[in-house]
């Protein structure tokens, strides 16, 4: 966008554009399933874009497993398959300008805005340090 | 007295002054009295306080000093004219009138339209405020439908609604009152030259003028800048406005590209957690940054206006054994022309 060269039909244009990309973004996201493994496969887990769970598979092997190494596999599953769902919402907006947000921290609801608002309310603080 | 010379040639370097010499100067003034005017709310609502009393008191006390410099041209004449009585000639100064020849057009623009846009390309007073307010008004507005946080952003960016035709023409004004006074002055040269044949160097009247001359010479070369001061003050101040604004039009921009991914995201199940409240954020957040960036356009109005402060702080305290010291020239103070006396 170029705001010299103003023409109301051309932002419209790219408004709609943008908008479209998100909901087919936001499409594929909702699709997100990320996997995640441990113990040497015998445990594996599948999460939703937000990191909930959405299966789990435990190979036969992973019953002889001690109660809590068990559950220490599927939380470290668990993790990996966060992970993976978090690669994946990046992925999706590799090529799509979201303004600075990272949305994958936003969908697993670790996105903390402080830094990115401190910094920009730094910005303004300045501006109006010089503008007085 | 008598003062040997030619009072004809006398009376013809007069009649010369008062022609295009003295009507450059002349629509110079009528120029500043009427096209440089410029409308407290040119730059918006937030920088008009900053803007009306120094833009004015700077525009009527060059225009009144321009006033007075056509007021010594004619005084100038006048003084030719006693000379040439005081050398034998019959026309009195009284009978000297300006004779109003034509002028080329000048090249303010006065209006919008295509021609006059060219025009003012040309010479540099071209001002695009207008198209860098709608189009960031018009992401700021979006980003108020969509996180209504946002929507303070509309309201603070209503108070910088520039007035590119008004700035254009002021500025257009300017250089063109300032391309007369340099006229002028060219036409002024030419026009004394022929004196140096009809009144002898080594006459004390003569040499009476050569003295007053001086200090004329410096007063009108200090005017000649003062149209350039202003237009530059007032180009200068729209350069930095349109440096800030678009700057903060790819800053908001980036907060709508912002805005428009989080709210789609508030259409997937179990992801809309966060993305309501960070858009909340986001909008609060524009809706700041556009209040500094008014601020700051307001500052840069100031800083550009403190500055013509400066220029009119101290009309009248021309000191002739410090010539170029004031701001803007008091023709009122050069010495009285009587020449014929010295």
């Amino acid at each position: 966008m170029n705001p010299d060269s103003y023409d109301a039909r051309r932002l419209l244009d790219q408004l709609e554009t943008q908008i479209a990309r998100a909901q087919e973004n936001a499409t594929a996201v909702a699709a997100v399933a990320g996997w995640g493994e441990a113990a040497n496969g015998q445990v594996k887990v599948c999460v939703g874009p937000s990191g909930v769970l959405k299966k789990v598979e435990l190979d036969p092997r992973a019953m002889r497993m001690a109660s809590e190494d068990l559950a220490a596999s599927i939380v470290e599953a668990a993790r990996g398959a966060e992970r993976a769902a978090a690669a994946s919402i990046r992925e999706i907006y590799s090529s799509t300008d979201t303004g600075g947000i990272d949305v994958a921290a936003v969908a697993q609801g670790e996105y903390d805005p402080s830094a990115d608002i401190e910094q920009r309310l730094a910005k303004a603080r300045e501006a109006l340090r010089q503008a007085g | 007295m008598t003062v040997k010379g030619d009072p004809d040639g006398m009376i013809k370097v007069a009649r010369r002054v008062l022609a295009e010499p003295y009507a450059y100067v002349e629509r110079a003034e009528s120029t500043m009295e009427g096209p440089c005017r410029l409308p407290a709310l040119a730059f918006g609502v937030a920088p008009s306080i900053f803007l009306a009393g120094p833009y004015d008191d700077a525009r009527d006390a060059v225009a009144r000093a321009t006033g007075a410099g056509a007021d010594t041209l004619k005084s100038m004449a006048s003084g030719f004219a006693n000379v040439a009585v005081a050398m034998g000639g019959a026309e009195q100064a009284n009978t000297l009138a300006p004779s109003r020849p034509p002028l080329p057009n000048t090249d303010i623009q006065s209006d919008g339209s295509d021609s006059a846009s060219t025009e003012a390309a040309l010479f540099g007073a071209e001002v695009f405020l207008m198209a860098d307010w709608v189009a960031t008004g018009g992401v700021l507005a979006t980003c108020g439908i969509l996180a209504p946080a946002a929507l303070a952003s509309v309201l603070a960016w209503a108070l910088v609604e520039p007035d590119d035709a008004s700035l254009s023409q002021a500025i257009s004004a300017w250089m063109s009152a300032g391309r007369d006074l340099d006229s002028s002055s060219k036409y002024l040269e030419l026009e004394l030259g022929p004196l140096d044949d009809a009144w002898p160097s080594e006459d004390t009247s003569r040499q009476a003028f050569d003295r007053w001359k001086i200090p004329f010479d410096q007063d009108f070369e200090q005017l000649q800048g003062d149209p350039d001061k202003v237009a530059e003050a007032l180009s200068g101040a729209v350069d930095k406005v349109h440096d800030v604004q678009t700057d903060f039009f790819f800053l908001a921009a980036g907060t709508l590209a912002a805005i428009i991914v989080l709210t789609a995201l508030d259409a997937v199940p179990f992801v809309n957690i966060g993305a309501e409240a960070t858009k909340e954020i986001l909008g609060v957040t524009l809706s700041i940054e556009t209040g500094s960036t008014v601020l700051v356009i307001a500052g840069i109005c100031k800083d550009a206006f403190d500055a013509l402060k400066g220029m009119v702080g101290t009309p009248g305290s021309f000191d002739m054994s410090k010539p170029g010291q004031q701001k803007i020239p008091d023709f009122k103070q050069l010495p009285p022309i009587q020449w014929t006396t010295a």
